[in-house]
């Protein structure tokens, strides 16, 4: 608790963006002066509704867009300084992949323009391909793909150059529940390696289970940032876990409540989450099924992604303390 | 340079893989199958040429010219509404190397169109040829020709003189600047009768001839033409004379020729020791019944040097034809930065027809936007000639140089091309208009944010 | 595309179509190409016949003949276009798996397509008819140029820009589309005006100084735009925009050299459209008129060749599938 807080990746001061019509006149004002900033090794989710300006954030940070006021910095560098962008790895919302082109070509594709070598190229290529789970499909043009197979090649496009700020927009949308958790996992091993994500995300429970800080947008304002952990926790309630109990040992339990404390305890059976529930589903299906024609629920992480830590600054923290 | 590699290979894949090539390819093998079958010309071998070089290449340059500017207009503007194009710019890549990649990917693509069906085109031009042995090979050979006009003669004083005498008369303006256009008219009056031959005169024209335009195994040639003075195409009867310096006898030749026709003489080898002028000579000999002829300047005599090396002439005419093919690539490719898709294609096919208007435009630039009344006397068209002539002048002086590079007839008229015309092709398409188009591009891809919302 | 609550079931089919109709022509009018090709096609009609007039004798036929020829060659474009950009981008963005999704059957949504293209040539028709009366008085006619037609005529498109540009501004309607509506207004409001004065700009009785007659010979050229604008939908069911495009070409080609290769087949006698008949300009030489036999022939062969392809083309649209 007590470590010097790692160097900022992202700092982001004051930023509005407005987009204009024809005459220059303000059409939409996306962004409403958003501050934050995102450390290293930081999970950082951005929450917030359709069109509350998460992806204008991200398409800012990647110099995609130019704020209309404020500044923004990513690893120490200008968004449009373009020697920057091959540090970070993004997933755009949508696939927006080259139809024509297979799997092995997108990521060779990618691979040349963030300058690996070719032999650097051939083997991260295959490494992720077997990694999203989709060696089989390899040679298949990805406009065929489902829509889910097309973003697991989106996202290991983000992942070729083994980049220290990952920037993630809807990550999760179109994977099925598997594929999510794999890429939960994945994000988790990427923090324990020193990586700094954002993902951005409207879909609770993915951000919930990875972020150690999150920011809320809404209608191109920050309501609410902080560390998840403050942010959720109900510090004043607490919960008591038993398995299989008596009726009589509830109502002694309740008595005894009643009698200390003067309040009615509440009582109800935890569920196990749907997540949960269709994963094991799955797993147990796994055993007695031939090859499917989309994602295979492989998943071993690639092993250039499992080195040691890149960056020696400062170990992460994102596992709880 | 690995990242435009990879960004060219894209583009040259997208093309291969969207239908236009295929379209392509099919065209240029019907092209290619039915011009040189259907086409017989006039049955002389240079007509064949002709036919051969000036339709069919023509018609493969034309197709190429659209699918290029096609697929260049695509490649930025469809990219850009698709968004792939915004990923590609979330990796270090600059937008020189995005714009220089689909570049050279589009010129490879068709490029290597232009040269397949380049080569094949050449070799149904020989396979189509005389045989050497044939009666009809006789006076003819396969070869090409570098013309060289004869130096312009200094009319300088003369032409002071015409136009003082012509403000004397009240025929121009006693005072003030003389407008370009009269003076052009009075000089090439000047110049007119200066070449005009009554009978029994004569009127020599000097040649500066490079060194080795008079070889042993490629002597030189005489072209001419001529206007007459009677309306009956009477043969007229001349005699030519060649001199290369005043203690060499001259070679003398008579000849009957008629007006208005293009007609060429096979000259001895060894009329040009290699330096100095070549002085030729005309005599009009027509005098029953007299009449005078007209040389017009600058179109009505040309002297020939033989070249042998076809196929590398050839060759260099598909380089220049490469060049204008990745003007239009770039043309094209910045229309996509500026514009979407229909309005960029729109864009290019404007500035091609533009390309095409070139001779009009030049022609009401050099003179004028006049109408000629019942009386005879100039109706300029009032007010509206400042502004039309400044339009075509400007646009003129933009278009002049490319169109002068019409590689496509020089080819067909059997007329060389030098390493001189490529190097002043490439710098004007490839230097100086794609760098033009170049930067125009990058300043638009600068400007423009690729954040499209995602949606649909 | 507001439907009538509960529209009476005799009605709802037309109410469909013309839903399915506007959104066609709305989706095509706003995009900047269709402005585009209008205006190149009006400066085409006004600027050719004035620059090339002193090559030519007959300057009153050229001045005709080109705003016909032009009216019809960027007429064939936006047809073109409209049909292949509507249909086409919609079968392959999925947003027609979107619409037949509601409960629109797929002739009625083919018929609104074809009434959505009509109107689209409908509106560049209405610009070219009076661009065409100007291009008359535009031209010169004995070496006598027309100066208040010379300063109508270009005054008419720009102002129709600039008040395209200024609706644009107030009430944030689409530039493009605004200014196709406005270029209506101010060409035809400029042969309105010149109607009442001669080429030496003195006044006349009105109306006598316009050339009327060279209208139904436009309005033949449009009913030739609108079969191929359906032809060119027909085309659209099956191929990509520029095959379309491709497509249309060859037909058009054929649709020219009909009397040619009737000779040679037969059979494609009543097969291949017959541009030909479309051309009236012939009839209007010398001053003549068009006789009202000729357009109600014309009319007639028009509309059962467009029944025709309505109904090929519904037949290849009810067997497509949808991505
Ligand atoms: N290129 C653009 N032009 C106009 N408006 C835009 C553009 N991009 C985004 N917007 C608008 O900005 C707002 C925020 O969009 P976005 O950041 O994509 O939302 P989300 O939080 O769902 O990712 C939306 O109202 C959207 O319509
Ligand atoms: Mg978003």
């Amino acid at each position: 608790m007590s470590n010097p807080e790692p160097p900022a990746v992202i700092t982001v001061d004051g930023v509005h963006k407005i987009f204009r019509d024809f005459w220059g006149r303000p059409k939409v004002h996306a962004l409403n002066g958003i501050h934050f900033q995102v450390r290293q090794g930081r999970v950082f989710g951005l929450l917030g509704p359709n069109g509350s300006g998460k992806s204008t954030t991200m398409k800012l940070l990647l110099g995609l867009l130019r704020p209309s006021r404020g500044s923004l910095k990513i690893l120490n560098a200008d968004p449009q300084d373009v020697g920057v962008k091959s540090r970070i790895g993004y997933m755009p919302e949508e696939s927006y992949l080259y139809p024509y082109l297979s799997p092995d070509e997108t990521l060779r594709l990618y691979g040349q323009l963030l300058g690996l070598s070719e032999h650097e190229n051939r083997t991260r290529t295959e490494e992720l391909l077997e990694m999203i789970g989709l060696t089989h499909a390899r040679r298949r043009p990805v406009g065929e793909f489902s829509k889910g197979m097309a973003r697991r090649i989106s996202l290991a496009q983000a992942l070729l150059n083994d980049p220290e700020l990952i920037l993630l927009d809807e990550p999760t949308a179109g994977l099925d529940p598997l594929g999510c958790r794999q890429f939960k996992d994945l994000i988790l091993h990427l923090a324990r390696r020193g990586k700094t994500i954002v993902l951005c995300s409207h879909l609770l429970a993915d951000v919930e289970d990875v972020c150690d800080r999150i920011a809320i947008l809404y209608n191109g304002r920050i309501c609410a940032d902080g560390r998840m952990r403050d942010l959720l926790q109900e510090s004043r309630i607490c919960r008591l876990s038993i398995r299989q109990p008596s009726p009589a040992l509830i109502d002694e339990l309740q008595q005894t409540i009643r009698k200390t404390t003067g309040q009615e305890a509440a009582i109800d059976h935890p569920s196990r989450s749907l997540e949960d529930l269709f994963l094991s589903a799955i797993r147990s299906a796994e055993a007695d099924q031939t090859r499917p024609s989309g994602a295979l629920p492989e998943g071993r992480l690639a092993p250039f992604l499992s080195g040691p830590p890149v960056s020696e600054t400062t170990p992460p923290a994102a596992s709880p303390p | 340079m690995k990242k435009i590699v990879a960004l060219a290979v894209l583009t040259l894949r997208s093309a291969l893989n969207s239908r236009i090539v295929l379209i392509l390819g099919l065209l240029l093998t019907l092209v290619l199958s039915l011009f040189p079958l259907h086409l017989q010309g006039d049955g002389t071998a240079p007509g064949r040429i002709r036919i051969l070089l000036e339709y069919t290449l023509g018609a493969i340059v034309t197709l190429l010219s659209f699918s290029i500017a096609w697929t260049a207009c695509n490649a930025v503007a469809r990219e850009a509404a698709d968004r792939q194009l915004q990923l590609v710019l979330t990796k270090p890549v600059t937008r020189l190397q995005i714009w220089l990649g689909k570049w050279l990917g589009l010129i490879a693509l068709h490029s290597a169109f232009l040269f397949t069906a380049g080569l094949i085109l050449y070799f149904i031009l020989l396979g189509s040829l005389p045989k050497a042995t044939s009666p009809s090979a006789k006076d003819w050979e396969w070869a090409h020709y570098q013309v060289l006009n004869p130096t312009t003669e200094s009319i300088a004083s003369a032409l002071d003189h015409r136009l003082e005498e012509a403000r004397q008369k009240g025929q121009l303006p006693s005072k003030g600047p003389i407008p370009q256009r009269t003076v052009n008219y009075y000089s090439l009056e000047i110049r007119r009768s200066l070449a005009t031959l009554a009978p029994t005169t004569h009127f020599a024209w000097s040649f500066e001839l490079p060194p080795e335009a008079d070889k042993p195994a490629a002597p030189l040639r005489l072209r001419y033409q001529f206007s007459a003075s009677r309306w009956e195409r009477n043969p007229v009867p001349l005699v030519w004379r060649f001199q290369s310096s005043t203690n060499v006898p001259a070679f003398v030749l008579h000849q009957t020729a008629y007006a208005e026709q293009i007609w060429e003489l096979p000259l001895p080898p060894g009329l040009h020791p290699g330096t100095g002028p070549l002085l030729v000579t005309c005599e009009n000999f027509a005098t029953n019944p007299p009449t005078t002829l007209i040389f017009e300047p600058d179109q009505s005599i040309h002297l020939l040097a033989t070249h042998h090396d076809n196929g590398l002439n050839y060759f260099r005419g598909l380089l220049v034809l490469m060049a204008r093919l990745a003007f239009f690539a770039a043309v094209g490719l910045t229309a996509g930065c500026l514009f979407s898709t229909p309005t960029a294609l729109f864009f290019t096919l404007f500035i091609l027809i533009l390309l095409s208007l070139g001779t009009s435009i030049r022609e009401v630039a050099e003179s004028g936007v006049f109408t000629i009344s019942h009386e005879g006397e100039e109706i300029g068209a009032g007010a509206f000639e400042t502004p039309i002539l400044a339009v075509h002048r400007a646009a003129n002086s933009i278009l002049d140089p490319i169109q002068s590079l019409d590689v496509i007839h020089q080819l067909g008229g059997q007329e060389r091309i030098s390493w001189a015309d490529v190097g002043r092709a490439w710098r004007l398409y490839v230097a100086l208009w794609g760098g033009i188009f170049l930067l125009a591009g990058l300043a638009a891809l600068r400007r423009r944010e690729f954040g499209k919302p995602e949606n649909l | 595309m507001e439907v009538p609550a509960s529209p009476s079931s005799a009605l709802r089919p037309f109410v469909q179509i013309l839903t399915i109709a506007r959104l066609t022509a709305l989706e095509t009018l706003r995009h900047p190409i269709f402005l585009l090709l209008s205006l190149t096609a009006v400066a085409c009609i006004l600027v050719v016949p004035i620059a090339i007039a002193h090559e030519l004798g007959e300057q009153g036929r050229l001045a005709r003949d080109s705003a016909l020829a032009f009216q019809f060659g960027f007429g064939v474009l936006i047809a073109g276009y409209a049909a292949g950009s509507s249909l086409r981008r919609e079968i392959e963005t999925g947003i027609l798996s979107t619409l037949l999704s509601k409960n629109i059957g797929r002739e009625l949504f083919y018929g609104g397509k074809v009434v959505g293209i009509g109107a689209v040539l409908a509106l560049y028709v209405l610009v070219a008819i009076p661009a065409g009366l100007l291009a008359q008085r535009v031209s010169p006619l004995n070496y006598e140029v027309d100066t208040l037609a010379l300063l109508i005529a270009p005054a008419a498109v720009v102002l129709a820009l600039a008040g395209a540009a200024l609706d644009n501004f107030i009430s944030r309607r689409s530039f493009a589309s605004s200014a196709m509506i406005h270029l209506v207004i101010t060409l035809s409001a400029g042969v309105l005006i010149l109607a009442a004065f001669s080429r030496d700009s003195t006044p006349v009785p009105y109306g006598q100084a316009i050339e009327w007659r060279l209208i139904p010979a436009q309005l033949l050229i449009a009913e030739a735009l609108l079969l191929f604008g359906t032809l060119c939908l027909a085309l659209a069911v099956r191929l990509k925009t520029a095959a379309v495009l491709a497509g249309a070409a060859i037909f058009f080609l054929l649709g020219l050299a009909t009397d040619y290769l009737l000779g040679t087949f037969p059979l494609l006698r009543g097969w291949a459209p017959h541009w030909q008949v479309f051309w009236q300009s012939d009839a209007l030489a010398a001053g003549g008129h068009l006789s009202g036999d000729v357009i109600e022939q014309v009319s007639l062969y028009a509309i059962f060749y467009l029944a025709g392809l309505i109904a090929v083309g519904i037949v290849l649209f009810r067997h497509q599938e949808m991505e």
